[in-house]
């Protein structure tokens, strides 16, 4: 009898471990990576997906770190996400999205810069030592340089260019050799 | 020959000239003229029956232990203390040595994720305990395992420690479990502290 009751206090006790330590907290993004490219000085955005995998309503603030950090803007600064239901499964159903946009200064130069947009709910206020939880979507923006004028000239163009001068030319000898040209009505 | 004929004769060059620029100018533009162009003349027949379209979709998730969120080191912690446990560190199990304190991959992760840690100090009033003074040790296999020690432990700094994170290329829906310790510095003035830290899964690289 004592067995049983040692044994049962100590499956209880096991219980009770596994149910204190069940994960309830969670958060997660969609993208979990971008590569962006935009002309530099120009604006450039993308949607962000955040949801929560735990099981209690979470509010989340958003932040951009790394180099992307001094260009980069949110449409909202936080958001309240329920849980997804049990069991997950994609697509992602309460989701909430928010618009990211870059503006890269101008630059005369090709330039990537490297960062993460982070989501992070939490910290408990509290705690002594309040943990709080964070996704991030890795971002690789890539910033080109203002095109020059040279830049849109193709082959095409200098070949019309080519003919037009060619004919302009063919005018002028015309002209200098004392011959006229006129548009005349017929009569 | 007259004068009449020879503008006649301009008339028809100055004609012919503006003809070619225009058929070079259509040739140039296939928006304008298809049929023309380069590559506009294959030789085959082409006909389209049907579209590709997919969509790819990236996603990092993680879940937390409830007491990650809420640490603690106690309320009796002594200047000049090394070491000292959070209060989760050893409590699950029997006999009771694992720690409740983890952060799972969730199912809805598609892709594997590394985990960082930073932290802030801790703030009473206008006294501080920096936060290099709070440890922090990982296992990616068990809640229990002897190797999470302070001898182990990584110092918390304050910002995402990538060279050594609290787990590395983790795919879901595995489970990733830690430790802290706090060392209080022997001229720390009495109070109540408070310090948080924030652990961030993004996708591995």
């Amino acid at each position: 009898m004592k067995n049983i009751i040692t044994t049962l206090i100590m499956v209880i006790s096991v219980l009770l471990s596994f149910h204190v330590a069940q994960a309830n907290i969670g958060l997660g993004t969609s993208p979990s990576k971008v590569v962006l490219q935009v002309q530099s000085g120009q604006e450039t955005s993308v949607e962000i997906l955040v949801f929560n995998p735990g099981d209690q309503k979470l509010k989340v603030s958003f932040a951009a770190e790394g180099d992307i950090a001094p260009f980069t803007t949110f449409s909202e600064e936080s958001v309240e996400i329920t849980p997804e239901l049990q069991p997950h499964t994609l697509p992602i159903k309460n989701g909430k999205t928010t618009r990211v946009t870059f503006k890269p200064p101008a630059s005369p130069q090709t330039k990537t810069y490297l960062g993460a947009l982070s989501a992070t709910g939490g910290p408990t206020e509290d705690a002594q030592f309040g943990g709080a939880v964070g996704v991030a979507t890795l971002v690789t923006l890539t910033a080109t340089p203002p095109p020059s004028v040279l830049d849109y000239i193709t082959a095409q163009h200098i070949i019309i260019g080519a003919t037009a001068i060619i004919i302009l030319l063919m005018f002028i000898i015309l002209k200098k050799r004392g011959l006229k040209l006129t548009f005349e009505k017929e009569e | 020959m007259e004068k009449r004929d020879v503008e006649s004769h301009n008339n028809t060059i100055l004609i012919f000239a503006l003809l070619i620029l225009s058929l070079l100018f259509l040739y140039f533009t296939p928006s304008l003229l298809p049929s023309l162009g380069p590559g506009a003349i294959t030789g085959y027949i082409t006909s389209q029956v049907g579209n590709f379209t997919g969509t790819v979709s990236t996603t990092v998730a993680c879940v937390w232990s409830t007491p990650a969120l809420i640490v603690s080191f106690g309320t009796t912690l002594t200047p000049g203390n090394n070491d000292t446990n959070a209060t989760q560190n050893y409590v699950g199990g029997v006999p009771r040595n694992a720690t409740f304190y983890n952060v799972s991959v969730d199912a809805l992760s598609n892709t594997n994720v590394n985990i960082t840690i930073r932290g802030e100090d801790f703030i009473s009033g206008a006294n501080k305990i920096a936060i290099p003074n709070v440890t922090w040790i990982s296992n990616v296999s068990l809640a229990n395992a002897t190797d999470m020690s302070p001898t182990n432990s990584r110092l918390l700094t304050g910002s995402f420690n990538t060279i050594d994170p609290v787990g590395f290329n983790i795919a879901q829906p595995n489970t990733v479990w830690f430790r802290f310790y706090m060392d209080v510095p022997s001229g720390a003035i009495a109070g109540a502290y408070t310090g948080n830290y924030t652990m961030q899964c993004a996708a591995a690289t």
